[in-house]
């Protein structure tokens, strides 16, 4: 399901219009991404969470020819599945 | 920074965001959430713009053992939950690190010599925090030790403050961590930098003073260290000069440019093959770290000589005066937290305690003790060090409420005057003081509220 129709569904149950409809969704999406950027985790009951998660640098070697790289660290976002929703996916 | 929204702080943000009701944003955020769960179920995955995709995925069953019973079992195949992010978001998410990209390591770097750059740095860091906060993994390490990995820039770092290079001060190096942390926090962070190793421990004693003279006794020191690699260099004698000048590509590290700071590493990393300009970055950088870390074991000696100092003298002053419960738990606290911020209350007290021997000791006037708010060591913290509870940053705001605007952000360096308890009557044994402090606490909530705050309600208080 693409994002429009997504919003076509919501609208619907919703009796609102998608440009508002949209609207409300860009402002989730962007809650989201500024809490995230502040390592803040966002809770959605019976859904999951969003988290954004922050890796440390780290060696790898290139097997091949034993070269040794260093990973930059960075900050990943993560979504981690609430059991109930596990559950309903069985 | 780590804590967790809830839905209705969530609900909340979005109402405010879309000037809609929180009503409506309830119902939105219900019906979304809904809608997507429903076509999980349904096997399809869903697609959000600018936020990512929600995917199901088939896992294939497997072979394994239960573990109540220890007998085999085979976990059926069944669908699982991937998550993953848009471009933008992920781009926006990892802005504080852009711009690091995968760095080659040469062979002369040994995970030694990394390990050490980082456990230097994660210590000068913890003199920096209150204990209150556990020093965990998380960002402030990380955001750390890049930073000072990239040893080259140690200058750039240390620069805005002393503009010379050749000047040895004695300046407190937890404060020049402290100048590092914020600049990392919003600045572009530049990549790590390696180090050839020529060992830092021997150039110690060689490099304590700057002058060229030195320069000029450790080229037999680093000569014969020197790797293959390496082409005997020009630098000895001219070795300040020429890195004055250096090659254009490189921006010369006299220049305070905190922001910039990525490109001169890149720039010198990609020029291995000139290798005079590494190297001569390289002692610097290795000279400058000697003496970073000489001048910290001068800076700790003097400052614990000091604190000792004025905590004998806040003892004896204990012996006079006869207000002594008070006194002796803000010195005993004094002890085993920051030791910059420290010798200042601890110098204070002692003053006080001297004018207030001279006087009434129920003068509580006399008794003025003040502290200085830092990044990560404010009015919650003040509290729990003077009064033994957190809760009683209430009273400390009170007190100051012309130089607080907002007590959920005072800007560090603010210097806040402590109250003496009695003024409040602030017991943190007492339950009566603790309930007035705890409805202090939500009514200034009320007015000034906080993600925090809102939190607050749905925890159990302390």
């Amino acid at each position: 399901m693409d994002n429009k129709k997504l919003v076509g569904l919501v609208a619907e149950k919703l009796g609102r219009s998608t440009e508002d409809v949209n609207k409300l969704l860009e402002a989730f999406t962007e809650v989201v991404s500024t809490r995230c950027g502040e390592l803040d985790s966002i809770a959605i009951p019976s859904f999951g969470t969003f988290e954004a998660k922050k890796k440390n640098e780290r060696i790898v070697i290139n097997p091949g020819n034993g070269k040794r790289m260093l990973v930059p660290p960075k900050i990943v976002m993560s979504f981690k599945i609430s059991n109930v929703l596990k559950a309903k996916l069985k | 920074m780590n804590s967790k929204i809830t839905f209705p702080e969530l609900i909340e943000h979005v109402a405010a965001a879309t000037n809609t009701s929180k009503r409506m944003s309830e119902l939105f955020l219900k019906e979304l959430f809904a809608t997507i769960s429903q076509a999980l179920i349904n096997g399809e995955s869903v697609r959000i713009k600018n936020l990512g995709q929600f995917k199901l995925e088939d896992v294939k069953p497997r072979k394994s053992v239960s573990v109540n019973t220890g007998e085999h079992v085979e976990i059926p195949s069944h669908k699982r939950l991937v998550f993953v992010p848009a471009k933008a978001i992920a781009e926006r998410i990892n802005k504080p690190f852009a711009h690091f990209g995968t760095e080659m390591l040469d062979d002369n770097v040994t995970d030694d010599l990394l390990k050490a750059i980082d456990i230097e740095m994660t210590s000068a860091t913890n003199n920096e925090d209150d204990t209150e906060y556990a020093e965990d993994d998380a960002p402030m390490s990380g955001f750390i030790a890049p930073v000072i990995d990239n040893i080259n820039n140690i200058e750039d770092i240390e620069l805005p403050e002393e503009e010379e290079t050749e000047t040895a001060e004695v300046t407190d190096d937890a404060q020049d961590v402290a100048e590092v942390a914020p600049q990392v926090a919003e600045d572009i962070v530049p990549p790590p930098f390696v180090m050839p190793a020529v060992t830092i421990p021997e150039t110690a004693p060689t490099s304590s003073d700057n002058n060229s003279p030195a320069a000029q006794e450790q080229t037999p020191v680093q000569e014969p260290q020197q790797t293959s690699q390496v082409t005997p260099p020009v630098f000895v004698p001219q070795e300040e000069p020429e890195v004055n000048q250096g090659p254009p590509t490189i921006e010369t590290p006299q220049q305070p440019v905190v922001s910039d700071y990525s490109e001169p590493a890149n720039e010198v990393y990609q020029e291995e093959q000139s290798d005079e300009y590494s190297i001569v970055e390289l002692e610097r950088t290795k000279r400058e770290i000697a003496r970073k870390s000489t001048l910290r074991g001068i800076s700790y000696g003097v400052i614990g000589t000091i604190l000792l100092v004025l905590l004998g003298w806040g003892v004896y002053m204990l012996g006079v005066s006869h207000g002594a419960d008070k006194a002796k738990s803000d010195a005993a606290q004094s002890g085993d937290k920051d030791e910059a911020s420290n010798t200042e209350i601890v110098m204070r007290q002692g003053i006080a305690e001297a004018d207030s021997t001279t006087a009434v000791e129920e003068q509580t006037d006399t008794k003025v003790i003040t502290d200085t708010c830092t990044q990560s060591f404010f009015l919650e913290h003040m509290a729990k060090k003077h009064y033994g509870d957190r809760v009683f940053w209430v009273y400390i705001y009170e007190e100051n409420k012309d130089k607080i605007e907002n007590p959920n952000s005072v800007s560090p360096g603010t210097i806040v005057v402590i109250p003496p308890a009695e003024k409040y009557n602030i017991d943190a044994n007492n339950p009566e003081s603790l309930k007035a402090a705890y409805t202090k606490r939500t009514e200034i909530y009320t007015k000034y509220p906080t993600v925090e705050s809102k939190h607050r309600k749905h925890h159990r208080h302390r």
